[in-house]
């Protein structure tokens, strides 16, 4: 083959390809600008509702879909949704009847009804699903049964005795039942397409919603569009036509487009902006970044089944060492309130405030001191023979300055760590497998009840990866609390089984998170809020 | 399986015959088909170590693909396996993995749940790809040039600047140069968009910071490649023909400065490909390179071997592509 043929077919290949792929990339990309933008973070992992737990995917799902009972933004408290009215409750608080609204229909005028429902949360729950947090439903009676063995699927306690009825048998008293049928993975999925579409029933062209809006567009990295769905229940009280939900790895990202005005809201700023966008869009300037307190919090795991620290009064001495206060001040910066405790102040517990025991977690470098110098003695070793023992944390800017900190006051009791910075996918196979000394973990709420966060610990759940096995703690969580019903009975019961959890020091908490999103002034219906959430429904825009 | 231990064979008889038949042919004095059986046999062969190496690496680093959030009960977990085929013995996951790799069909992500390995690859291979031709473009264009110029020039001041702005160019990271232009292009003028590939504008930023270093490098290469060239006898010759000045570079010295260029083309390609990792990220492009670093470190086994595959593919095709367009050009050049 000669040399001027083999060139003459390459220059034809890059004068044929090149415009046809400008024209495949820009062609398709070229969309008209929705009436609301959101930088939301990563792609969604699944827009199937009940396989994914990422809070990005929560947002977009709110705007799909619609459950029997849906949070008030301003007032955080269960309203009705697909139920037309508050559920009735039996004496005894086992039996939740949920009466539904008429006429109610999916996005394709499918009708909707009790049946669907009680389907729908059975598919949540059966073990083919692989739905990742099952244990949502465990209340009720049957559930974690037919979802451990995938047997028994008809004695759930979940019952339609007409279309328009619902009922739950639970198996003990639950007061925050109706909180939980507000989360998104138990949005109802329609029974007629997973069946016809089976495991990609939720690709945009095929997708059968029940809320505000339906999906048009997914395009990886770059952005889910949904719009107006004209057949959901209360069509005339949504006010803009469409939403882009753009796909955002970096909060880098997510801050340049906010300032360029290419989007209206975004869900999270880089840290070393804090400063500086508190002083440009703070309170005191245009109000656009407001940080506010969110029910999450910030902690390390330590290990209570390795030694050193098998020992509760080294554990206790690690926690009471480190000024909390210092980190949100000189580290976190954005208005994080530090953590003496697991539960984050201010989380409702029914009627009541939830008080945390706050008094176990104090920065006390003396009794830190003094208990060092017991559990010691107790061990029988010297200060310096103690090993050095590793530090997991990941590789967020914040993670890395709070690890320095602990590392340094650690010190000064005379402890000596190493820090060893592993990718939070590493750090969370590690907890799995209990195969660490201390290691940074946190945990967001879902809802407005400190059982969201006490119920981690419990045996036999997720927690037992630090080691903490108290059967009274679980007996305190699960059945004296919720025998305690609505009342501060129930808020003084958990009260006590955090204050178990705190003494073990099987945690130490650092600080509770804020929520970093900023909001252009025109958009409307935008609540603040501790859960962080702003369900697209009531989203205005004034431009 | 049966199809996994039918690649098997492919795989490992497969590249032996080639590499036979190649040397065979070649005898009877073929060029450019030898050449190319010769490539797609260690192509193959390429394939099945990088496959098996990192089937094997990744499932040995520490957290698995559901450790994305919060930790889930044991059941659960197993639930997961179980649908993912993760429960199976190792040695049959990967040769059923196998199986699917020459048709780059690797099921489907275990973190991006909705979609098959193929179709996160489908949709994202167009805007690499052009991100990555914008920047082939803009490295020849202000490479070249540069460098004729620099030659030109040589020792003037015009020189030193030119290749001190070279130098640079090949030291500072892409995404520092990014942070760098963004700054003004795009906040402070507002020229071009933030982020996306929305419209052709706002492919010129991400394009020319992935192109930078390797713009300087070719800048280096042809500066060099004309001070050697433009002292040769058929030069003074072309001169001594009556050639203008113009044409003396652009007719005859640059033919031979583009040399060293051209070999210079397969490490490039190589380079530009695996730059738009962070490009990507930097200015949220829509391609396949973030889904790279992002399956790795989410533990997508089936997603980050597509990947590996895709890149360890491109890479060799590129690569083969600028031999052969190196041996057109220079006919000493053999094709091996």
């Amino acid at each position: 083959m000669g040399g001027h043929s083999l060139r003459n077919s390459l220059l034809v290949a890059v004068l044929v390809g090149v415009p046809a792929l400008f024209v495949l990339v820009l062609e398709d990309a070229a969309l008209s600008r929705a009436d609301l933008v959101v930088a939301n973070g990563p792609d969604p992992r699944s827009l199937d509702p009940a396989v994914t737990t990422a809070i990005a995917d929560a947002r977009i799902l709110s705007s799909l879909f619609e459950g029997l009972l849906d949070t008030d933004p301003e007032t955080l408290e269960p309203v009705p949704a697909l139920a037309r009215e508050q559920p009735e409750v039996s004496a005894d608080g086992l039996r939740w009847t949920f009466r539904l609204r008429r006429g109610l229909r999916w996005s394709d005028g499918h009708p909707l009804d009790a049946h669907g429902l009680r389907w729908s949360f059975l598919r949540f729950l059966d073990p083919r699903t692989a739905a990742r947090f099952p244990s949502l439903l465990f209340g009720v009676e049957g559930a974690r049964a037919f979802n451990q063995s995938g047997t028994g699927r008809e004695s759930v306690g979940i019952r339609a005795p007409d279309p328009e009825t619902l009922v739950f048998t639970l198996e003990q008293r639950q007061p925050y039942f109706p909180a939980i049928l507000t989360l998104f993975p138990l949005y109802p999925v329609p029974r007629h397409a997973v069946e016809r579409h089976g495991a990609l029933w939720m690709k945009p062209d095929r997708m059968v919603c029940n809320g505000p809006y339906k999906p048009v567009l997914w395009r990886l990295r770059d952005r889910v569009r949904v719009e107006r769905n004209p057949l959901y229940r209360a069509n005339h009280e949504v006010a803009l036509d469409s939403i882009d939900w753009l796909s955002t790895e970096s909060a880098a990202t997510q801050l340049n487009l906010y300032v360029r005005g290419d989007c209206d809201i975004i869900t999270d700023i880089p840290t070393s902006a804090v400063n500086t966008l508190l002083a440009r869009y703070g309170p005191d300037a245009t109000g656009e970044f407001q940080p506010t307190a969110r029910l999450g919090t910030f902690y390390f795991k330590v290990n209570t089944d390795r030694p050193p620290f098998n020992n509760p009064k080294l554990r206790r001495a690690l926690s009471l060492s480190v000024d909390r206060v210092a980190i949100v001040e000189n580290v976190t910066r954005a208005g994080e309130a530090p953590a003496f405790s697991f539960v984050p102040p201010g989380t409702r517990c029914g009627a009541v405030q939830y008080e945390p025991p706050r008094d176990t977690c104090r920065f006390d470098p003396e009794l830190a001191r003094e208990l060092l110098r017991q559990g010691l003695a107790e061990e029988g070793v010297r200060l310096a023979d103690l090993p050095v023992f590793e530090v997991l944390y990941s590789p967020d800017v914040n993670d890395q300055a709070i690890a320095e900190v602990l590392q340094a006051q650690w010190a000064r009791l005379g402890l000596r760590c190493r820090l060893v910075n592993m990718d939070s996918g590493s750090i969370r196979g590690a907890i799995r497998k209990q195969d660490y000394t201390i290691a940074r973990s946190s945990w967001i709420g879902d809802f407005n009840d400190p059982s969201n966060f006490l119920d981690l610990f419990i045996l036999d759940r997720n927690g037992s990866d630090t080691g903490f096995k108290e059967p009274r703690y679980t007996e305190l969580v699960m059945s004296r609390a919720n025998a305690a019903g609505e009342s501060g009975e129930r808020s003084r019961v958990l009260r006590e089984a955090e204050a178990l959890l705190l003494e073990s020091a099987a945690i130490i908490p650092v600080f509770h998170y804020v929520s970093r999103g900023m909001v252009k002034p025109w958009v409307r219906g935008y609540h603040r809020n501790v859960l962080d959430w702003h369900p697209p429904r009531w989203l205005r825009v004034t431009r | 399986m049966t199809r996994g231990i039918l690649v098997l064979l492919l795989l490992t008889v497969g590249p032996v015959a080639l590499l036979l038949a190649a040397r065979r042919l070649q005898r009877t004095g073929g060029r450019v088909l030898p050449f190319l059986m010769r490539r797609t046999g260690w192509l193959m062969a390429t394939s099945l170590v990088v496959f098996t190496v990192s089937f094997f690496l990744m499932r040995a680093v520490p957290g698995g693909p559901f450790d994305d959030g919060r930790s889930l009960m044991p059941q659960v977990r197993r639930n997961l396996e179980a649908r993912f085929g993760l429960d199976k013995p190792m040695a049959e996951q990967w040769i059923i993995a196998l199986g699917g790799m020459p048709t780059f069909d690797f099921g489907p992500s275990m973190t991006l749940r909705d979609f098959q390995v193929r179709e996160v690859m489908a949709q994202g291979m167009p805007a690499s790809a052009l991100l990555g031709l914008a920047a082939f473009a803009w490295m020849l264009a202000i490479g070249v040039p540069v460098g004729v110029v620099a030659a030109l020039r040589r020792g003037s001041r015009t020189d030193t600047v030119l290749s001190a702005a070279a130098s640079l160019g090949m030291a500072v990271p892409n995404f520092v140069l990014a942070g760098a232009l963004m700054t003004p292009l795009v906040f402070v003028l507002g020229w071009l968009p933030a982020a996306g590939l929305a419209e052709p504008r706002a492919l010129i930023l991400p394009s020319f910071c992935l192109a930078a270093p390797f713009a300087a490098q070719v800048a280096r290469l042809v500066r060099t490649g004309m001070l050697e060239v433009m002292n040769q006898d058929w030069i003074r010759t072309a001169r001594a023909k009556g050639l203008s000045e113009l044409r003396v570079i652009t007719g005859h010295a640059l033919r031979g400065a583009l040399l060293p260029v051209i070999t210079f083309l397969g490490p490039a390609l190589a380079g530009i490909l695996t730059g738009s990792l962070v490009i990507e990220q930097v200015f949220a492009i829509p391609g396949v390179g973030t889904h790279f670093v992002q399956s790795a470190l989410n533990r997508d086994y089936t997603l980050a071997l597509g990947m590996v595959m895709l890149y360890t593919v491109a890479v060799y095709v590129l690569n083969a592509m600028a031999d052969l367009l190196l041996a057109s050009l220079d006919p000493r050049v053999e094709l091996t």
